[in-house]
């Protein structure tokens, strides 16, 4: 005899976390499955290389910390979740020794602006503005994140903008433009580009990608610089949250892959998982990504022919395909670059190999189009500011690579990829910072998109499971007719970054879901007015 | 009544701050170190064209605690917040003619610091504001907001 419960929530990564501890605390009778081990999905922090040395293998920096609803509403403070905001919080570095470009926290804008000026006042007078209007909109911005998409969402964006920016020459027309665009037009200072290319880039929308350069102005500019770093690495995050479903009552099962949804009658009733059915009286939310859910879970035969077009027609990457190079170090980088500014070496977000923007653009479309690039990174030591992350006196660096999706190469070059592209990353990353020899690393490790693909299910690599494309953000994620994160079988959701607004530690997929789900059943709404969302 | 940008003129302004923080229910904690800089424009006559005239105002704990005159920036102090503009600017918020948060959200005073953390304490950004824009008796000895044309028009306005 199987299990029932009134919810069924499938895989435990974060957004799936939040979604259950709201279902529970809504009165909902919640289980979590989940088919690995351990719980978090990409919030995931290993020692994967040597003992004592910690690496987050897919999340880095925190930014949505502050506007998150479940760090508030579940106290995951109090359940342990401490965090650490480095002063610099983003620099690049330079081979030749060139003062870095170092953006700092939001309270300490005038240490960016001086740096910046090292280049161009001009372009530091404008990124500080800049900074400062998208900062006003967070309001605004968090509401947007933590609110299922509406239609239309996208061309009203043209008026916000030209409100909060247009006094400064920006209009509605920069909606059509590319991040490489608006930051062309805007800055003029190369290192300043290579910089924010790079940034847009770690958010999934390309330097290319027409139409999202609109993100570059909101989404990009509110985030960066606010980027916190979880003590204990981004499994405290998973941890926290898995403590908090646990304090609400929420079962959890762990090493129980799910097989199939079950389906009677058009409705989704349950799971079968390593045999045995957990039925759901309710809701059954699938925290896997599209194509998994739908032609793998629920079946062909289960869905219209125009839902089996569109997961089938759902793409990713190749926007968001990570390799994570970890790194067992005796010292932390000491930068050519800090004779101008010492900040950079102790910068939270440090990008190396990096020259100017024609590098960054040059290493990101290689990445998209199939070639493994040249050596480059962003890259954190994060045993800078917690010591919990190394072995005394030893530090921990982890970066993330952009590398093509995991289907472009075959397995045996990804594993040629594996032995060698980290040590030629050692050889440029010594070229910005002379003690980063081979002696000085006692051992390192690279994690391959393929491997993520496999461990985390994360299709392609692609973390955001899902390309940023305008037909597959906002009100188009996945695709139109799914965009509420409701689907065509009664009782089935989508609460994994498939659903808007996509990959990211802001748990906003599971908490709009649980809106959703609120909506049709009549549910406590979770919506706190001094917040607004 | 005090001159604009005088010793007596911010005394009031802290004292009309203080005052009205005490009402306030949740008053932020911590220490913030604001520095406005007033560019003259050659408009207004209270800083000539291309002087500035700064000055440092200590908040603790939601209060005034000081301010000064002071000339550029000292490395050893930490600025929480930096307000930028030119004096007219500045000039017509003091006579109440201006929206500040307008003003700073149009560029024409530029902010520097943690905007979250202001957005965040409206209630208590908002209780700053109206002291310095209408919460004591200014005397405009060399005349007063609206300015029209140059700055000898403002002298006699």
């Amino acid at each position: 005899m199987g299990r029932t419960y009134d919810a069924v929530v499938i895989g435990a990564g974060h957004n799936g976390l939040c979604l259950a501890a709201y279902l529970q605390r809504a009165g909902l009778r919640t289980v979590v499955v989940e088919r690995r081990h351990e719980e978090g999905g990409g919030a995931n922090t290993e020692e994967s290389v040597l003992p004592g040395f910690r690496f987050n293998l897919h999340a880095q920096y925190m930014e949505f910390f502050d506007v998150m609803p479940m760090v508030r509403d579940f106290g995951l403070e109090d359940l342990g979740l401490r965090t650490a905001m480095p002063e610099a919080q983003a620099g690049i570095a330079f081979a030749d020794g060139r003062p870095p470009v170092i953006l700092h926290r939001p309270d300490l804008s005038d240490r960016t602006h001086a740096s910046i000026a090292r280049y161009s006042k001009t372009d530091a007078d404008t990124y500080v503005e800049f900074k400062q209007r998208a900062m006003m909109m967070e309001p605004q911005l968090a509401a947007g994140l933590y609110s299922p998409p509406v239609l239309g969402a996208a061309e009203s964006q043209g008026p916000l903008v030209e409100a909060v920016f247009g006094d400064l020459g920006v209009g509605a027309h920069f909606l059509m433009k590319s991040p490489k665009m608006v930051i062309d037009e805007l800055f003029e200072a190369p290192e300043l580009r290579a910089l924010l290319y790079r940034t847009c880039v770690e958010w999934g929308f390309p330097v290319d990608g027409q139409g999202t350069g609109v993100g570059f102005l909101t989404f990009i500019m509110w985030t960066l610089g606010n980027w916190k770093l979880a003590l204990g690495g981004t499994h405290t995050l998973a941890k926290t949250m898995m403590q908090a479903c646990y304090r609400e009552g929420v079962d959890l099962l762990e090493n129980m892959a799910v097989e199939r949804v079950l389906v009677e009658n058009g409705r989704a009733v349950g799971v079968v998982a390593r045999g045995e059915e957990i039925r759901a009286t309710k809701v059954v939310a699938s925290n896997a990504d599209l194509r998994q859910t739908l032609l793998d879970l629920v079946g062909e035969e289960e869905l219209s022919p125009l839902w089996v077009r569109r997961a089938r027609a759902y793409r990713y990457g190749p926007s968001h395909v990570l390799g994570t190079p970890c790194f067992c170090l005796y010292e932390a980088p000491v930068y050519k670059s800090a004779r101008w500014d010492a900040e950079i070496d102790r910068c939270f977000y440090t990008m190396v190999g990096f020259d100017g923007p024609d590098d960054t653009v040059e290493y990101i479309r290689d990445a998209y189009r199939g070639v493994v690039p040249k050596p480059a990174a962003g890259t954190w030591v994060n045993s800078l500011w917690d010591r919990s992350q190394a072995p005394p006196r030893r530090h921990a660096a982890t970066g993330w690579y952009f590398l093509p999706s995991a289907s472009e190469l075959s397995a045996a070059d990804w594993t040629e990829v594996r032995a060698t592209y980290n040590e030629r990353f050692l050889d440029v990353w010594h070229e910005f910072a002379p003690n980063m020899t081979r002696d000085n690393v006692l051992a390192h490790k690279l994690y391959t998109p393929d491997q993520m693909e496999r461990k985390n299910l994360m299709r392609e690599g692609d973390f955001s499971n899902g390309e940023f494309a305008p037909d597959q953000m906002g009100a188009n994620r996945p695709f139109p007719e799914a965009s509420s994160y409701r689907t065509e079988v009664d009782g089935l959701y989508l609460c994994g970054p498939s659903a808007y607004p996509g990959g990211g530690m802001h748990a906003a997929c599971g908490y709009n879901a649980f809106k959703a789900i609120a909506e049709d059943f009549s549910l406590p709404s979770p919506l706190v007015a001094e917040r607004g969302y | 009544m005090a001159e604009i940008y005088g010793e007596a003129w911010y005394g009031e302004v802290r004292d009309a701050i203080n005052t009205r923080v005490a009402t306030m229910r949740d008053v932020p904690e911590g220490a913030w170190m604001v520095k406005i800089e007033i560019v003259g424009d050659g408009v207004s006559p209270y800083v000539a064209e291309g002087e500035e005239r700064h000055f440092l105002v200590s908040i603790e704990n939601g209060h005034c605690a000081w301010y000064r005159e002071v000339e550029g920036d000292d490395p050893a102090v930490q600025l929480s917040y930096r307000f930028r503009g030119p004096a007219t600017a500045f000039d017509e918020i003091a006579a109440g003619l201006a929206d500040p948060i307008d003003v700073a959200l149009h560029g024409l005073v530029k902010v520097r610091g943690d905007m979250r953390f202001l957005m965040r304490q409206a209630e208590h950004v908002k209780i700053l504001l109206e002291a310095y824009a209408s919460g004591v008796e200014t005397s405009w000895p060399r005349g007063r907001p609206p300015y029209v044309g140059d700055p000898s028009d403002a002298v006699r306005a």
